[in-house]
């Protein structure tokens, strides 16, 4: 009886310790879908497909490990040579299966890319899902593609960097006497703006400014003389895929009566870094914060 | 060529005595200029009547973008009501034409063939480049719409060049829907660009300019005078084609110019503001309900009620979420007219089985 309580003792403690490891090879994490998504071991072939997702997985250094993403990528130059497999919005879920995944990454998508989400969920691949809108939101998707990836740690001291630069920022901002009011252009002629479920809204409040934009919408449609109504402070224009040429901005008609034109306070930026919820928002909002507080950053350019 | 006395009508509801059509049209003309007023009045930026009157005397405001604000919303209006006129009175042509209850502006392919340009120079990235304030998006949504006419012309012309209207519908089915698989084509491919193609096929008189009103004249006023010049015409049209040569309408000649016009004046309204169903199938049949089928009073109804509805449509689409955004005017129009017609409709359908 005793004898065996010698052994057993040993036997449970191995049993644990062994148990432990399993849980501490494997991962575990809640996407923004609720859906807990559940590794065994880290993975080794990985497909993102949501540019920012794929700059994040390669910010911690398993950018080896990336076997696909979608068809207009660019960021890092890296991802440039590897296979692609549609789009964001419509996956190709054959190309997908074909380079056998064993995790698969997306950002929120809506109707298109949802049906894609549930086959290869069915055929069972771990699909995360993602949705952030904000900057610290920014930093916990971050911690959470590390742990799944296997490299929380580095996710962890990448999130006290960017933390960092955004306490940096906070204090540099702290004498800010106003908030200029800011348009956030996404595209021209279809003048749409950065509503309040866009990224850009918080960066804009982070940034010392205030969205124009109150309505609930990622998206908004903008006619003319709301935006003479609204007569922004400070007018930026983001240039990219949904915005190709903006052109002349004050050569716009009846854009001369705008505050914002009129004080030189329009600003064209980088779509790839401000709509992305990646790595380099925080880029973007330092960018950000020179243009609506150019007084706060004299004496260290 | 047609002599030229009057014809009674063979179908129910006898075209209204002058009398009834001056008040007819003076009612419209009353709707149309109270829509137009509405217009003027109701908007983001903040103006009050009085201002607004001011500014229309040419007398002094406190504010100095009033006279913009009023500029942007005599453009908007003029432009809706353009529009509405268009699409009300080339659906009535159509009808007469093609001699279908269910044809309207967009029967032949045009809009679809006006889409599809736009959709592609929205794609390329060639709405920066602007002359007088127009984007290059109208002027490739033209000449996707001529390339599809001239198509379905193509596709219907018989041996003897006489223009039928079932082959002219069925070769206007056949462009358009080939014509929608390059668009959603094109759709697909365009992940980023996708949302300002699908905005602008929603429909808007949103940010649009003086250079819009411009380019829409050309195509709609031979559209309009031909169809007000050869409004006995297509009353006999009603009868059947052989029925209409030997009362002396040359119908091969008539059909082609209204069409030629008409389709042209039709895809200009889709270049510059998007497709906007509804009106030009809708605005007509309701005018033959309260006025009979006679175009010497379905014409100049159907312009200035089809003008007056968008006006109004466009008032609500601007004004009515609270949140500051706006709605495709398209929706508007469907979402009104379509409960509206159908009470009609049900009220009156003894009357309308004529057709």
């Amino acid at each position: 009886m005793i004898a065996s309580m010698r052994y057993l003792l040993p036997a449970l403690l191995v049993l644990l310790l062994t148990a432990g490891s399993i849980q501490a090879q494997g991962s575990e994490i809640t996407d923004d879908r609720g859906k807990i998504i559940r590794l065994m071991a880290p993975p080794q072939r990985i497909i993102s497909l949501y540019g920012a997702m794929t700059e994040i997985v390669f910010a911690l250094g398993a950018g080896d490990r990336v076997v696909g993403v979608t068809a207009h990528e660019s960021w890092p130059p890296e991802v440039r040579t590897l296979p692609r497999v549609g789009t964001h919005l419509n996956p190709n879920l054959e190309i997908i299966l074909s380079l056998r995944p064993d995790l698969v990454l997306q950002g929120s998508v809506a109707r298109g890319g949802q049906r894609a989400v549930a086959e290869l969920e069915a055929r069972g691949i771990p699909v995360a899902v993602f949705n952030p809108q904000s900057v610290p939101q920014v930093l916990e998707t971050i911690v959470r593609v590390g742990i799944l990836v296997g490299k929380e740690d580095v996710a962890r001291r990448l999130t006290t960097q960017m933390n960092q630069r955004l306490q940096r920022l906070e204090a540099t901002l702290r004498g800010i006497r106003s908030r200029p009011r800011v348009f956030f252009e996404v595209s021209y002629p279809t003048l749409l703006a950065a509503g309040k479920r866009h990224l850009v809204d918080d960066l804009i409040t982070r940034a010392g400014g205030e969205n124009v934009i109150k309505a609930p919408r990622k998206f908004l449609r903008v006619d003319i003389e709301l935006l003479l109504a609204l007569d922004p402070d400070v007018y930026i224009v983001q240039r990219g895929p949904m915005n190709r040429r903006p052109g002349q901005i004050s050569q716009r008609p009846y854009f001369s009566r705008l505050r914002a034109i009129r004080d030189g306070r329009v600003y064209i930026v980088d779509e790839f870094l401000f709509s992305r919820p990646g790595p380099r928002v925080i880029e973007a909002l330092e960018e950000l914060a020179r243009i609506l507080h150019p007084e706060c950053f004299t004496e260290n350019p | 060529m047609l002599h030229r006395e009057p014809i009674k009508s063979q179908r129910p509801g006898n075209p209204p005595g002058k009398s009834r059509l001056v008040s007819l049209i003076t009612g419209s003309l009353i709707l149309l200029l109270a829509a137009a007023w509405i217009s003027l009045l109701l908007g983001r930026y903040p103006a009050s009547a009085r201002d607004i009157l001011a500014v229309l005397a040419g007398g002094q405001v406190t504010d100095p973008l009033l006279s913009d604000i009023v500029k942007i919303r005599l453009t908007r209006m003029a432009l809706a009501g353009m529009v509405g006129a268009t699409l009300a009175l080339t659906g009535a042509v159509f009808q007469a034409l093609l001699r279908n209850p269910l044809a309207e502006p967009f029967t032949l392919g045009v809009s679809t063939g006006a889409a599809f340009g736009a959709t592609v120079s929205l794609y390329l990235g060639l709405s920066a480049t602007t002359i007088y304030g127009l984007t290059l998006v109208p002027l490739s949504a033209m000449a996707g719409a001529g390339l599809s006419l001239a198509l379905v012309l193509a596709l219907s012309r018989g041996e003897s060049g006489f223009l039928r209207p079932a082959t002219l519908i069925l070769a206007g089915m056949v462009v358009s829907s080939f014509l929608s698989a390059l668009i959603s084509l094109i759709k697909s491919l365009a992940d980023e660009t996708l949302s300002s193609i699908v905005f602008w096929l929603l429909g808007s008189f949103s940010n649009r300019g003086e250079g819009h009103l411009i380019f829409l004249l050309p195509y709609l006023l031979p559209a309009l005078a031909l169809a007000l010049f050869w409004y006995r015409e297509l009353d006999i049209l009603a009868l059947g084609d052989l029925e209409a040569q030997h009362l002396g309408v040359h119908v091969a000649r008539v059909r082609f110019w209204l069409l030629i016009s008409s389709c042209l004046a039709a895809a200009a309204t889709v270049a510059i503001s998007g497709v906007i169903g509804f009106v030009g199938l809708v605005i007509p049949h309701l005018i033959r309900l309260i006025s009979g089928p006679g175009h010497r009073s379905l014409l100049p109804l159907s312009l200035l009620l089809g003008a007056g509805l968008m006006i109004l449509a466009d008032v609500l689409a601007r004004i009515i979420l609270p949140t500051g955004e706006e709605l495709p005017v398209g929706v508007i129009t469907s979402l009104l007219g379509g409960p509206f017609f159908a009470w009609l409709l049900y009220r009156r359908r003894r009357e309308i089985e004529g057709w």
